[in-house]
């Protein structure tokens, strides 16, 4: 690269727009969390900490120990998934480990929602058991704690099985083959071999699992009953009014977020195994007894199935007549109403039209914004500040949803010149802003991994040939990067479509996006509208799935998508 | 470990070595025949080569010896004894792997105690016992090492080191110096020669350089098609190779499709014609292949010989010259001594072939 200027407004532009909408709504959170009546104080910390306000305190340890159970029961589903999903040749075998991903894409609410419809006290499957048991009561009811540890589970094991997958693909087939002839029994190998090489996968996984369950909000909001969290407590103060000690309480959450996510950064690249020693094998597989396969095979369909049940019982409900599903095992009267109601009327098609736009504002945005800080980092200064820079500007990945809201309130509540001399707040701008912020660290991420596996070898030969620096970027950069950035920017739309956590604090009745429609017809138990609603939704992610696992996994080393998702 | 009844290999502890002979034995994957009745005998304390192309079967045969393939066909038979159905950990078999296959999370200490710790063996020993193992191959003093800082050779050494541990009665290797650069290979390759010596371990060593195969073993089997073409000491396979392709691939020889008269005991090809009134040959008239190996081109003064052809390229390697040489529509490939002088590329020669490093084969080239 000969000539630098173009490089440096590059990461000028990127550090101004990072500034103004990542910095600044942050600063000022943590400023109002430290403002009182007569200036600056410690009394909103203060009185959280008070232990004469048990809510509080109950609060910080049960999103505490949730989320570690959650971690506890995600790695083992997880593991025991991946496991079977690699280490077996069985028919559907592919079809199977690809669907065992989508909890993972499921928009946060419909997750939820699907669950409840389906294992809840008065879901289908439940009821479903009830009847053909012949029972008094439902055998299932899936709720409090337990329900959110489920749905926990349900979102998040999939981490684990994409981590582990990729590295019990990892252990080399020598590695167990040279254990097996040298006399170590399958189990001596796992212990020895395998589990090893799945450490660093494991911690990354937990990690993220922790972080997740954290700042997950959809779930206690629908389970808790009267049990405190964090993310509920931080949505009840703002809602009672009291903004400082919101802000207060996120700081809180944040803090132990991003000590969370920064340990993420250390190990990022899960897997190693073989790592540093010359040469290349094929995957390893344990020679297991065929009974252990026989026995886990079915496990794992079964659980499969099981995960995929919420999915059909959202399928179904969404064409039920309203009000015919009340006492009864399944709806009684079936219609397409709930489908044609929101094509016929703009006011129920208002939403959808309202996600959409947004999600796209949210992709352009970061598309534009990511590819330029990936730019920016690969290409300006050291080996650590380029590690620096990527920390930071991933930051608002490890920032709970529900605290991006407090914080866009208390920024954008005045007129600045940031937000062109008017209150954001209220506006439908502010959500497609607040998706932007908290979704583009991933095209940030798959852009500057790309640019690091670029050879610059290639850019040198073709300023060497000629070429100026668009056409350098446009040839070869560009070419190099962009099914990792396309794919990202797929993810990107699909978490701004289902996004619910942020919506649910800056919307208006005219900006409301989907998710928070869905909750609105759900609190008036239109059950066959909130249903539709989903389906739409879910549909639209799976395309969007579709295409970035096509063109994603034309990038060389993609990494398995690991999105900050939150519940 | 398991022991009660079960037909366990020799693991215990003396140091005796196997013969191996394996009878018909064939493996087919889906459409491919990877290896096909091949019958070898392998006395004990030899060093046998597998020789052959990528895709010759010869990986697939090896990981069939040591027991991680069955074979759909055919025994293997160590010391008389049929190991066939027995799983890998039973034969007494160790293996050096072409990726070495080391734990990278363990020690070099620990990758080399693995065996012994998967068998329970008692601390003390297994102190005792991988001591030695690393004094053997020079490697004590890095046994804390994480096995991901060491250089390839050493890498290569820790995985001889794990594979003698349980102190097999058979060594296999497949292209365990494959990833290793040249001179090290060099270097390697005269370490596992004498160690072999040393132990007088049955040992059976994949590859598919020749010169390897050549250095280091007392008798190799050629393989090609997942059958063996020929085995034999190198010298024989170089010097009376049993076909045109062991010629061309052993003896790097370039093959010339022509035919031969046996009763003028002369070979024709379209553009010059070989007469050679000593020759031994048995071959019969009609369509042979002769097979002309690289120091059979002798350079003379213009005119003083039987064959004219152009110089094409030369390529200076030290102490030899490798040049090509071409006549009519044949291009062979030459080389000579350092020292000789050889005139410009381009330039026509006069030359002679060495009756006794060319092979004449009743048949066309395969």
């Amino acid at each position: 690269m000969k000539s630098r200027w173009p490089v440096a407004v590059v990461i000028i532009l990127v550090t101004c727009v990072f500034a103004g909408y990542v910095a600044y709504p942050l600063g000022a959170l943590v400023l109002e969390s430290l403002r009182s009546d007569g200036g600056m104080s410690f009394f909103q910390y203060q009185s959280l900490l008070d232990t004469s306000r048990a809510a509080n305190i109950e609060a910080v340890w049960n999103s505490v120990w949730v989320s570690l159970v959650s971690v506890l029961l995600s790695g083992i589903l997880g593991l025991f998934l991946a496991f079977v999903f690699t280490q077996f040749e069985f028919p559907f075998r592919a079809l199977c480990s690809r669907l065992a991903i989508l909890p993972v894409a499921l928009p946060p609410l419909i997750g939820v929602l699907a669950f409840l419809f389906a294992f809840g006290e008065s879901g289908i499957i439940s009821r479903g058991l009830q009847t053909l048991l012949g029972l008094r009561e439902p055998p299932l009811a899936l709720s409090g704690v337990g329900g959110i540890l489920f749905v926990h589970v349900y979102s998040f094991h999939v981490y684990f099985l994409l981590f582990a997958s990729a590295a019990f693909r990892q252990v080399d087939r020598s590695q167990l083959e040279a254990a097996s002839g040298l006399g170590a029994r399958p189990w001596y190998t796992f212990r020895r071999v395998m589990v090893p090489a799945l450490r660093p996968s494991l911690i990354a996984a937990s990690i993220l699992t922790f972080m997740g369950s954290m700042a997950s909000f959809t779930a206690p909001l629908i389970f808790a009953g009267d049990r405190h969290f964090m993310t509920l407590e931080i949505y009840t103060t703002k809602l009672n009014g009291d903004i400082r000690l919101a802000a207060a309480q996120s700081v809180l959450l944040t803090l132990v977020s991003v000590v969370f996510a920064l340990l993420v950064q250390n190990y990022r690249s899960p897997g190693g195994a073989g790592e540093g020693l010359k040469g290349v094998g094929s995957v390893g597989k344990l020679p297991l007894a065929r009974w252990v396969r026989r026995l886990m095979i079915p496990v794992a369909v079964f659980i499969l199935i099981l995960e995929l049940l919420p999915v059909a019982t959202i399928l179904l409900l969404s064409f039920a007549r309203e009000g015919s599903w009340t006492m009864q095992w399944l709806p009684a009267a079936y219609t397409t109403a709930n489908y044609t109601g929101l094509v016929g009327d703009p006011a129920q098609m208002e939403p959808l039209l309202n996600s959409g736009g947004m999600a796209l504002l949210a992709m352009a945005g970061s598309l534009i914004f990511g590819i330029a800080a990936g730019y920016g980092i690969a290409m300006g200064g050291s080996r650590r500040i380029r590690k620096l820079a990527l920390v930071l500007l991933t930051i608002p990945y490890a920032v709970p949803g529900t605290v991006v809201a407090i914080a866009f309130i208390l920024a954008f509540n005045v007129p600045t010149f940031l937000s062109a001399s008017t209150v954001l707040v209220g506006t439908y701008w502010i959500l497609p802003l607040a998706y932007f912020v908290r979704e583009y660290p991933i095209i940030v991420r798959s852009a500057s991994a790309a640019l690091e596996r670029l050879d610059r070898g290639l850019l040198d030969a073709a300023a060497g040939l000629g070429a100026g620096l668009w056409r350098r970027f446009r040839y070869v950069v560009l070419p190099a990067i962009l099914p990792a950035v396309v794919a990202g920017g797929a993810l990107v739309a699909i978490g701004a479509l289902g996004e619910f956590v942020t919506s649910v604090l800056l919307y208006s009745y005219e900006t409301r996006p989907a998710s928070v429609e869905i909750y609105a017809q759900l609190r008036l138990f239109n059950i066959g509208a909130a249903a539709a609603y989903s389906v739409v939704l879910m549909v639209a992610v799976l395309g969007l799935l579709f295409v970035a696992g096509r063109i994603g996994s034309r990038s060389p080393g993609a990494e398995p998508g690991y999105q900050g998702l939150t519940l | 470990m398991r022991s009660g009844g079960k037909a366990n290999r020799n693991l215990s502890g003396n140091n005796d070595m196997a013969s191996l002979v394996l009878r018909d034995v064939s493996r087919k994957f889906r459409s491919t025949t990877a290896v096909r009745s091949v019958s070898l005998e392998i006395p004990s304390g030899e060093f046998f080569a597998i020789l052959g192309p990528s895709g010759s079967g010869k990986t697939t045969l090896l990981r069939i010896i040591a027991g991680f393939e069955r074979p759909d066909a055919g025994t293997i038979v160590m010391d008389g004894e049929n190991i066939t159905p027995l799983p890998p950990q039973r034969r007494g078999i160790g293996m050096v792997f072409q990726n070495y296959a080391l734990f990278p999370h363990l020690s070099v200490f620990e990758n080399v105690a693995f065996p012994l710790r998967a068998r329970r063996v008692a601390n003390a020993e297994i102190r005792e016992r991988v001591g030695s193992a690393l004094d053997g191959v020079q490697l004590r003093r890095k046994e804390s090492a994480a096995v991901t800082a060491l250089s390839g050779g050493e890498q290569q050494r820790v995985a001889i080191a794990r594979a003698l541990i349980i102190r097999p009665v058979l060594l296999l290797f497949d292209e365990p110096l494959s990833s290793l650069d040249i001179s090290l290979r060099v270097q390697m390759r005269e370490e596992i020669r004498s160690l072999q010596q040393r132990l007088r371990i049955t040992s059976i060593y994949v590859t598919h350089d020749q010169g390897e195969a050549m250095a280091l073993a007392d008798r190799i089997g050629v393989m090609r098609d997942g059958q063996i073409e020929q085995q034999g000491t190198p010298q024989v396979l170089y010097e009376k190779p049993a076909t045109p392709f062991i010629a061309s691939f052993v003896g790097g020889a370039t093959l010339v499709p022509g035919t031969y008269d046996s009763v003028g005991k002369i070979f024709r090809n379209g553009t010059f014609v070989l007469h050679d009134e000593s020759s031994q040959t048995t071959c019969p008239s009609g369509p042979a292949t002769l097979a002309v190996r690289p120091d059979a081109v002798r350079i003379s003064g213009m005119g003083q010989s039987q064959l004219e052809g152009a110089l094409v390229s030369i390529e200076y390697r030290g102490y030899i010259v490798a040049f090509r040489v071409r006549i009519g529509d044949i291009e062979l490939s030459c080389v000579a001594s350092g020292s000789h002088h050889l005139p410009e590329p381009g330039s026509r020669i006069s030359f002679d072939l060495d009756p006794g490093a060319c092979t004449l084969f009743g048949m066309e080239v395969r």
